[in-house]
């Protein structure tokens, strides 16, 4: 059985809500395996083969962070060894050390990374075409946010096209199985060459028959994707 | 004299009457150019006595166009921007066609349709002594961000004197008259009840959006709207000033007395009826029954709803909005009924301005209905054509049923030849002129 524990729903739901995760469990049920999604808890913390935590409003990620301080310890000790975690849109802030609100004040992350999450008035909405660590595809979407992080750690995505960085910009926090990355869209759904990396890490393997309908055109709507974008980059 | 502002509404008036000279439409670059050479020019004007805004992500077109049609027909010497910009723009535009150059505007009352996030621009500069907040939900996404932005940046535009009236039913947007002048209005909760565990893409009124702590419902409408309270601190749904209280064979009741019967007799229609007629009794200080009166049967006009024919099928076009969840779910429930259709859904282009590739709302839309049993076909087409395809695999739509065709013509032609029953077409208005322009070749 792998256990996917899914943070909040009902608070983390923005830009898709459980779209990836709908679709890396039917992935993974067609490769064979057995698949819950379950809350999060600390009990759960300790069982879970991924936990992710979906992009959210501002305000509603900052309640977001006030309620995973009890988890703290927990979920330190679930990084430490490594094993995944994918943080979408404004859920980026929350594995910083300290959350800067619009207010100035500052609230404690969960500390699993170093750095810091500040939150700003103005938003951005920007779309990206961008180089990941997972596999030969380039990563494209969207993000939507206010949220600035400012950090050390290891990037995720290397910037290829985006209206609002230049090329070879870095967005994102890459390290220890650990994922954050502002760009949405959803991030999974748009690019199912994440669905092929997340199934090898959790199942050892990939989907054998492409001709799954709907992975078929996932990776076609992919394609339109990359081509309106590189479209747009060439203008 | 103020020349500044009579020059600026002399430009105004030039540049509005050069671009009906050549056919195109005047209803913002006027109040545009005006306004670059009076940016404070709505200050400086002399508007009319009272003027009554409406505003939200979905409905403040239809409920204004009711308010408007019954102020109209009561003799109320009223004007409005129904040439349809709802931005600062396009309401200067609107007093530049009814003023003289020394700003007097001929009106006794004006109505604004106004954009939510624009309201902070256009009302700087005057205050309304009214503002309809239909609601505020997910809506352009990459526009707005979420609703939550909406209402911060919604709120800048509430003058100090400004009553609200308010949809108490909606909790993001009714979470909007704390500590100022509301009127409040909603629907009762059992004359369009849901039923208990009604499963729902996503839920925004999981948590209060005042405090952030967990919210109880007493009853839903729909989605996250309904009778809600926070047991934290308190905000809930409360009683309001005017409601429908009853459906009675397809009539909606309200206040108990007084009837109206609709053009559609769904809960969306209910609320732009609801909204229309506590605006009517308290901004316009209609008598209760005259009210309603002027409601009942109440026809919305325009490229929302069009009938159409193909080859022998009815069908039924409706406009709905691209990254709004709420238009679709409204749109897409009236499959639930249909004995034999063809629903086709056409996503080709979010936005005529920028680069828009964003497909996470469709997962935001409650597509099940698309599944029902008398669905025989369901087609998509438009360059997210496959998107779309992804989306209906997980509400349930078999693929033998799905038709996935990127390319409009083919789509059009798969459509004329082997449509099955009534044709069901959704788009947003950035696509509609593909469809509507391709069902005139093929029908001709």
């Amino acid at each position: 059985m792998i256990r996917i524990v899914h943070a909040y729903p009902d608070l983390l739901n923005l830009y898709g809500g459980d779209a990836d995760l709908r679709l890396l469990k039917a992935y993974l049920e067609a490769v064979g395996e057995e698949v819950s999604v379950e809350p999060l808890t600390v009990d759960a913390v300790s069982s879970a083969d991924l936990i992710y935590f979906g992009a959210g409003t501002e305000n509603k990620m900052l309640a977001a962070a006030k309620k995973l301080i009890p988890l703290r310890d927990a979920l330190l000790a679930y990084h430490e060894v490594g094993k995944p975690l994918l943080f979408i849109g404004s859920s980026s802030a929350l594995p910083m050390q300290t959350i800067i609100g619009l207010d100035g004040k500052e609230m404690l992350g969960l500390g699993l990374v170093e750095g810091r999450a500040k939150l700003h008035e103005k938003r951005n909405y920007t779309e990206v075409l961008a180089d990941c660590p997972f596999g030969e595809h380039p990563v494209v979407g969207s993000y939507n946010s206010s949220l600035e992080i400012q950090t050390q750690e290891p990037a995720f995505l290397r910037i290829v096209f985006d209206s609002e960085k230049k090329a070879g910009d870095i967005e994102g926090i890459c390290k220890n199985g650990l994922v954050a990355t502002q760009v949405a869209a959803p991030l999974l759904v748009r690019n199912p060459g994440l669905l092929d990396h997340y199934a090898d890490l959790l199942a050892g393997r990939q989907l054998p028959d492409p001709n799954v309908a709907w992975y078929r055109r996932a990776w076609m709507g992919y394609v339109c994707a990359v081509d309106i974008l590189k479209n747009a980059m060439h203008k | 004299m103020d020349i500044r502002m009579s020059l600026a509404i002399m430009a105004g008036k030039l540049t509005r009457f050069a671009i009906k000279m050549i056919g195109r439409s005047a209803s913002s670059f006027p109040g545009g150019v005006a306004l670059k050479l009076c940016p404070d020019l709505l200050r400086r004007m002399q508007l009319p006595k009272k003027t009554v805004a409406v505003t939200g992500s979905n409905g403040k077109t239809t409920t204004t166009q009711m308010i408007y049609a019954a102020a109209r027909e009561a003799g109320i010497d009223l004007i409005c921007n129904t040439e349809g910009s709802n931005q600062i723009q396009g309401v200067t535009a609107m007093f530049l066609q009814h003023c003289t150059l020394g700003g007097k505007v001929k009106a006794d009352m004006a109505l604004i349709e106004s954009d939510e996030r624009f309201c902070q621009y256009t009302f700087k500069q005057f205050a309304p002594d009214y503002m309809v907040i239909t609601n505020l939900y997910r809506d352009q996404m990459t526009r707005n961000g979420h609703s939550e932005f909406v209402r911060k940046e919604l709120a800048k535009g509430i003058p100090a004197d400004t009553t609200l009236i308010i949809n108490a039913d909606e909790p993001v947007s009714a979470s909007l008259a704390a500590h100022r002048k509301a009127i409040r209005y909603g629907l009762s909760a059992d004359i369009f009840p849901e039923k208990e565990g009604t499963g729902h893409a996503y839920h925004d009124g999981a948590y209060c959006p005042v405090c952030y702590a967990e919210m109880t419902y007493n009853s839903r409408v729909f989605s996250h709207v309904g009778d809600y309270k926070c047991p934290s601190c308190g905000f809930a749904r409360g009683t309001v000033d005017h409601e429908i209280t009853a459906v009675k064979d397809g009539v909606f009741i309200l206040d108990h007395v007084h009837a109206v019967t609709p053009q559609m007799c769904n809960s969306n229609f209910a609320y732009n009826i609801a909204a229309a007629y506590t605006t009517l009794v308290k901004a316009f200080d209609f008598a209760p029954e005259k009210a309603a009166a002027a409601l009942d049967h109440f026809i919305i006009r325009g490229d929302r709803l069009h009938e159409f024919n193909l080859n022998g099928h009815r069908g039924l076009f409706t406009l709905t909005k691209h990254e709004n969840s709420m238009a679709y779910n409204a749109a897409l429930s009236e499959l639930n009924t249909v004995k034999e259709a063809t629903l086709v859904l056409i996503v080709d282009q979010l936005s005529r301005k920028y680069v828009a590739n964003d497909m996470s709302w469709l997962w935001d839309i409650d597509f099940e209905p698309a599944a029902a049993e008398g669905v025989k076909r369901v087609i998509v087409s438009g360059q997210f054509a496959y998107d779309l395809a992804v989306r209906l695999a997980f509400a349930g739509i078999q693929d033998e049923r799905l038709t996935v065709e990127p390319d409009l013509d083919n789509m059009m032609t798969d459509l004329k030849e082997n449509a099955v029953g009534d044709i069901y077409v959704m788009t947003c208005f950035t696509d509609v002129g593909k469809f509507t322009s391709r069902l005139k070749e093929v029908q001709a």
